[in-house]
């Protein structure tokens, strides 16, 4: 059962109607067992490992509480869960090198079969996040375990987040407000919207994107594979986080947004700001200041601000933290050299651009560069996109080894036929068609700040109606609808 | 007050810092800007700004800051 499944549109739907049958002081239970069935589904007897960690932060978070700023009950949660996370996603990787170290010792850790509990690099998140919450006072910690226990395996959240902090979400998953038709409307059509990203786009285009990197084709199909996984990944990653939106939305509950037309940014710092945002947030929160503001740094800082060059001196303290911002950020996806390239890509691009800053403002001085004007903001945002495309590359490949023979063969000539990779033309037509459709909205939702999804529910019925069914019949006549059992991307990070 | 705002000049120019009241909401300054201007303000005005007051409400204004720095002292 993943989200795109008809199997989990028939649990919700149970859900939904046993929830809003219920009083509201008992809705957050119904909730809390529908997490716990999804839970189990997906992860079996792997539940007891969230099932312990959330034992874990609710134990220390109420000792944090009493002994006010107690860094060391501050770090006993946080190594528990961080050690637990790093043995089960990252073992593949541990066990060999430790063996290889261990060698001369003549003993060997046998490789095991762990799998990883889902959700298991979303939720410890979200539990760092609590935990250092609670200790910088933010918020007081949860006194009922079992309410803890649903904030962090809440069902439409544990799969591919958002993150989102517990203040936030906390009053309306256990102070539940009445049914609301216009909010319900509302996740109707962000589950749909989000149906159409995933089913049409993202499941299309991904057989094209498969087959050309299983195979290390080059020249123009492996161009067009790297465009077409970029839209892929944000068709697959931002209708999951829509449906996910949605489906909490049934509930009356509203999840953070995780993207915000992000490829209209017009720098790659904006685009981190509107992809994946949860994850920005949650990095700036509990990596990026806690590093900028620490004693080393703050040291560094000393010595640097006597310097004449301001703005070099300014760029050393923005180094040192967000080289671990981008680090954690590869090795969150994974323990792999292609996912640390990932990371150190962006941040060697960013660092580039914050250095690069004041050379760059000279030339649009002297060029007389209108900075406003709509051909600059089109080359900002083409270029921008055009280095996406390639960290998406970096991102698809399967290794550093795939990355360099694939690199060497991208000018190459393809004999290929483009539609002998099992995608028909009417596929292909309906999967960019409706990835065009879908920037035009958002580029009129950008300028003329509409949200789409309350315009429509502001019409009358009859138009609404056409609109559902438009949007059913375009998901049931182009969308890859035997896929229920892909899932999606993000669910393996 | 004057100070904070000769302060914010240096890290981004060409705002009005006196009138301004929703410098983080408006993404006027950045968590970068922020990151430079807290080790400032701590020599400066002989604080400890720690990640703790790192809130947004408390860099939105040269008023917000003046606040958070009699806060602290």
């Amino acid at each position: 059962m993943n989200y795109a499944s008809l199997e989990f549109l028939f649990f919700v739907l149970l859900l939904v109607i046993i929830y809003y049958l219920l009083s509201k002081k008992y809705r957050w239970i119904i909730l809390l067992i529908g997490s716990i069935i999804f839970y189990y589904l997906f992860s079996s007897k792997y539940i007891v490992f969230i099932i312990f960690s959330t034992f874990i932060t609710y134990i220390f978070g109420i000792l944090i509480n009493k002994y006010k700023k107690n860094k060391f009950l501050l770090l006993i949660p946080l190594i528990i869960n961080l050690m637990i996370l790093i043995i089960l996603k990252y073992h593949t990787f541990i066990i060999p090198f430790l063996n290889i170290s261990i060698k001369i010792f003549q003993f060997n850790i046998p490789l095991g079969k762990l799998i990883m509990p889902i959700g298991i690099s979303y939720y410890t998140l979200d539990m760092i996040g609590y935990i250092t919450d609670i200790y910088r006072g933010k918020y007081p910690s949860e006194r009922n375990y079992f309410k803890l226990l649903l904030y962090f395996m809440y069902f439409p959240k544990i799969v591919e987040g958002p993150f989102c902090r517990y203040n936030k979400i906390s009053t309306e998953l256990f102070k539940p407000e009445s049914f609301n038709y216009k909010k319900f409307n509302n996740s109707l059509l962000l589950i749909g919207y989000g149906f159409i990203k995933k089913l049409i786009i993202a499941e299309r285009l991904g057989i094209f994107v498969d087959s050309v990197f299983a195979n290390n084709y080059g020249g123009i199909l492996l161009i067009l594979a790297i465009i077409f996984f970029t839209i892929q990944l944000y068709a697959d990653f931002s209708g999951c986080i829509d449906i996910v939106r949605g489906i909490s939305g049934l509930f009356g509950i509203e999840l953070p947004k995780n993207f915000e037309r992000p490829f209209l940014s017009k720098t790659i710092q904006e685009f981190w700001q509107r992809w994946h945002i949860t994850l920005g947030e949650w990095l700036k929160e509990y990596v990026f200041f806690p590093i900028s503001l620490s004693k080393i740094n703050m040291k560094l800082n000393t010595k640097l601000r006597n310097w004449k060059q301001k703005h070099l001196s300014r760029f050393i303290m923005v180094a040192f933290p967000l080289f671990f911002v981008w680090f954690s950020t590869g090795l969150w996806h994974g323990i792999s050299v292609k996912f640390i390239a990932y990371g150190l890509y962006y941040y060697l691009l960013m660092m580039i651009g914050v250095l690069l800053k004041p050379i760059l403002n000279k030339i649009i001085v002297i060029f007389k560069i209108d900075v406003k004007s709509k051909p600059f903001i089109l080359f900002q945002i083409l270029r921008t996109i055009l280095i996406v495309c390639f960290g998406m590359f970096i991102f698809r490949c399967e290794s550093f080894n795939q990355m360099a023979i694939l690199l060497s063969r991208l000018f190459t000539k393809s004999s290929i036929d483009i539609l002998s990779l099992g995608i028909s033309l009417t596929d292909f037509l309906a999967a960019i068609g409706t990835f065009i459709i879908i920037m035009i909205l958002e580029i009129i939702s950008e300028r003329k700040k509409i949200d789409f999804i309350e315009k429509i529910n502001n019409q009358n019925f009859s138009i609404r109606l056409g609109i559902y069914l438009i949007i059913i019949i375009s998901i049931i006549a182009f969308g890859n609808l035997g896929v229920a059992n892909n899932g999606f991307i993000y669910e393996n990070f | 007050m004057e100070e904070i705002i000769e302060i914010l000049e240096t890290i981004k120019p060409g705002v009005d810092y006196s009138k301004t009241t929703n410098l983080i909401t408006d993404d006027i300054l950045t968590s970068f800007d922020i990151v430079s201007l807290v080790p400032i303000l701590n020599e400066k005005f002989s604080v400890e700004i720690s990640v703790m007051d790192l809130l947004p409400e408390n860099f939105e204004s040269a008023q917000a800051i003046f606040n958070l720095i009699n806060k602290l002292k």
